[in-house]
């Protein structure tokens, strides 16, 4: 399996990662439980044990190389930077002028909520990097979500994939006529190639159609799934580690 | 041959505006164990006779008999459980998300007990050599390969006629080998294998029956030698004689090879005869 | 307390460097765990009637034509992509289009819910832009409040009889605009300010993302431009297509 650089690179540690094995419910769970526990103990000391012990497996038991997994925070790291700065920087009302002030308890408060969204971060990136979507989807299918929606999913995840690689076909036809020359070309080229885009998927939406009827597709997906194991030493290690953040909690909340 | 056909199709019209016929006055009979080649040119109608031998196109006109029993709307799931297509765009055709749940879709939808599903799955992934892809998602495969995937797919349906639906487009020659093993092996099998295609040298090497198109009618339906014989046919819609083919009728005529009415498939053959 | 000058000095050279570094890209997902429970589950609760609404314009669609779901999620999967791209930028920064106002334009906004949820979903799970537990807030603002208020002023701007290019560009770059100031509002609520409230807290968002947010609504506006007038020359039949999904609804 080879890794294309245009295409989604959290989709493809997904699928090479060693995590991919275990019962997506499980994996499923065990993320929404570990994000509650960020948000409800909302604290630092909780936040840096979770960021650290994620950041570790990802890197670990994901298989994700420790620069790739930087770039991967990157972004999410802008946003927290950006609105964490808004935290700290008080705006209110001073003898009728606005005034910026930063205390320490904004300052405080910062803090504690830029380390619990790093948590919660690295916690998503434990499911993403651990579980290709078509297997969450395969776990929302059982649960009383409405089919049309569950069927969108796996639809819209597969069409991803063919849009995307039409897109760069486009887009390498377009820069090779140097449609991106300059910015107003650039604006032109980007607009009539989305419309082109668009006009191709909805004729590809007709074929599609045809080609599941054809072999008897019946208004459900249905489809069989690789086996996946549930294992109960790593269901116990998972309530053990939930238990330890709790305990790190009341630790640190009794002291402070 | 036995002499009920398995297929028969009794004056197909298709339109898709209503004004343009894409099929005209269609009339086919498919044997089983037949191997057969749809020529034409671009636009001629062979995607749409493929379209409605397998029911997902219902005719303006005439009637489709599946062994015997006429097709309405009712059993038209009869229809599209016996005649499998592996489209074109092997893009197109894959829905799921790994080569696994992908094969196993037709089965799936013929609502199989879950055993024979994976049964029938695990052989059809065998069969095109796939069991060690069976855990990839179809966007990190080749070209070649999401090739192999759609056949898998119809050969897990078990439809006793398949059609394909210029199969060679796209494939390097070594795929176009093991592409042409495949369907020589799905022959001796006993299905009846379809093939439409833009390949005459391929047609040539592959098929005993062609069937011209031009313009969404039949211009002939014969041994593929007796359809490359004539002239008239090949220029009426754009078609070429195979090298093969070519070079055995000018050995003929320069006298080296005897006109034995035997026609070489392949160089081997022409070896012999020589 | 420190000095304010000096903090305002600080904080601006900070915002300068952090835009000069950082790559702009999807400032206006609230990422995952920034807010907490009660503000995820309520958001999640007021974006629910309008996915209720949007599930059943949906099943109206498909009740008339089953074949219409692969043009669906062919419309879904189109929405991702156009916001998965890099957009041609004067500064450098890389930064992408929302896509919420032409999915509205084109498609409607009942349908455009649902469809901006599962987009939001994949975007959290693909490419770590939202999350989860935020995924109700980001589909309050993104796939509800943008595209609502893009589908009105479109309609309001036909009924005027706006020039065309008029009305697309209003719509998206209103739309955009409008996103935007919900997600601060959002940002605002979970983070009053201590001796401002909310509102004050509220401006303090819009101007912290108005650099990025105010350039892009208006490259978004112009491309939706671009996109619909490509659109209506080349390819009418398609266009009637979509129409047919909009009546239906």
């Amino acid at each position: 399996m080879k890794k294309h650089k245009h295409i989604y690179s959290i989709d493809y540690y997904a699928y090479q990662s060693n995590l991919k094995k275990y019962h997506p419910t499980f994996k499923l769970l065990f993320t929404i439980s570990i994000l509650f526990l960020c948000l409800w103990t909302n604290h630092i000391a909780t936040s840096i044990y979770i960021s650290a012990t994620m950041m570790s497996i990802n890197i670990l038991k994901n298989q994700v190389s420790f620069w790739d997994y930087f770039q991967l925070l990157k972004i999410p790291c802008l946003f927290i930077i950006l609105a964490c700065i808004a935290i700290a920087a008080e705006i209110g009302y001073d003898n009728g002028k606005i005034a910026v002030s930063i205390t320490k308890e904004s300052i405080y408060k910062s803090i504690t909520v830029m380390l619990r969204t790093f948590g919660a971060v690295n916690t998503l990136y434990f499911l993403t990097l651990s579980t290709p979507i078509a297997e969450i989807i395969r776990v929302l299918k059982k649960t009383p979500i409405p089919n049309i929606l569950t069927e969108l999913m796996f639809m819209i995840y597969r069409y991803i994939f063919i849009l995307t690689e039409v897109q760069l076909h486009f887009k390498h036809a377009a820069q090779s006529r140097l449609g991106y020359i300059d910015f107003k070309t650039s604006c032109y080229t980007f607009g009539n190639s989305m419309a082109n885009l668009l006009i191709v998927s909805f004729q590809k939406a007709n074929k599609y159609y045809d080609a599941m009827l054809s072999r008897c597709y019946n208004g459900e997906l249905l489809f069989l799934y690789e086996k996946r194991i549930f294992h109960i030493p790593i269901f116990i290690g998972a309530v053990l580690y939930g238990i330890s953040i709790i305990f790190i909690d009341i630790l640190c909340k009794g002291i402070f | 041959m036995s002499n009920r056909p398995v297929l028969c199709l009794k004056n197909i019209s298709y339109s898709y505006d209503g004004k343009t016929n894409a099929l005209e006055d269609v009339q086919l009979n498919i044997y089983s164990n037949e191997k057969i080649a749809i020529l034409g040119s671009n636009g001629a109608g062979k995607s749409t006779l493929f379209l409605c031998m397998n029911g997902v196109i219902t005719p303006d006109k005439g009637e489709i008999w599946l062994n015997d029993v006429f097709i309405t709307n009712q059993n038209k799931m009869e229809l599209r459980k016996n005649v499998g297509i592996v489209f074109q765009d092997a893009e197109s055709q894959i829905v799921a998300p790994t080569v696994l749940s992908e094969v196993s879709f037709g089965p799936m939808n013929l609502k199989l007990p879950q055993e024979e599903v994976k049964k029938r799955t695990h052989q059809a992934l065998q069969y095109m050599n796939l069991t060690s892809f069976s855990h990839r998602p179809p966007h990190y495969l080749s070209g070649g390969e999401k090739k192999r995937v759609t056949i898998a797919d119809i050969i897990a349906m078990q439809s006793n006629v398949i059609l394909f639906d210029e199969p060679t487009t796209a494939l390097d020659p070594y795929h176009q080998k093991g592409l042409e093993e495949v369907l020589q092996k799905l022959s001796q099998e006993g299905k009846s294998v379809i093939v439409s295609t833009h390949d005459m040298d391929f047609a040539y090497g592959f098929a005993e029956r062609a069937i011209v198109f031009d313009n969404g009618k039949i211009i002939a339906d014969s041994n593929i030698a007796t359809v490359f014989e004539n002239d008239a046919v090949l220029k009426k819609a754009h078609l070429r004689k195979p090298y093969l083919f070519e070079i055995t009728q000018l050995l003929r005529k320069k006298g080296i090879l005897k006109n034995d009415g035997n026609q070489p498939k392949s160089v081997k053959e022409l070896e012999k005869s020589l | 307390m420190f000095n304010k000058k000096k903090c305002a000095v600080f904080l601006a050279v900070l915002l300068t460097a952090v835009f000069a570094v950082m790559p702009v890209s999807y400032a206006m997902h609230i990422m995952e765990g920034y807010l907490s429970a009660k503000y995820c589950v309520a958001w999640g609760v007021i974006a629910l009637p309008f996915i209720i609404w949007g599930m059943f314009s949906i099943k109206k669609i498909l009740e008339t034509n089953h074949k219409n779901i692969t043009l669906l999620a062919m419309s879904g999967a189109f929405i991702f992509v156009i916001s998965s791209l890099k957009i041609p930028s004067v500064t450098g920064s890389c930064s992408h289009m929302t896509g919420t106002g032409l999915g509205a334009v084109l498609f409607g906004a009942a349908p455009m819910a649902v469809l901006g949820l599962i987009v939001l979903l994949f975007q959290a799970i693909l490419l770590a832009h939202g999350g989860i537990t935020t995924l109700g807030a980001n589909t309050f603002s993104m796939a509800v409040a943008g595209p609502f208020l893009s589908f009105a002023v479109y309609n309001i701007c036909k009924k005027c009889h706006f020039n065309k290019k008029v009305s697309v560009f209003l719509a998206a770059f209103l739309g955009d605009i409008f996103t935007y100031c919900i997600t601060s509002i959002q940002l605002a609520i979970a983070y009053p300010s201590q001796n401002g409230g909310i509102m004050a807290s509220a401006v303090k968002f819009l101007g912290v993302f108005a650099p990025t947010q105010f350039p892009l609504a208006v490259i978004e506006g112009i491309l939706t431009v671009i996109i619909i007038i490509a659109l209506q020359t080349y390819a009418m039949p398609e266009m009637k297509l979509i129409n047919f999904i909009k009546e239906e609804v």
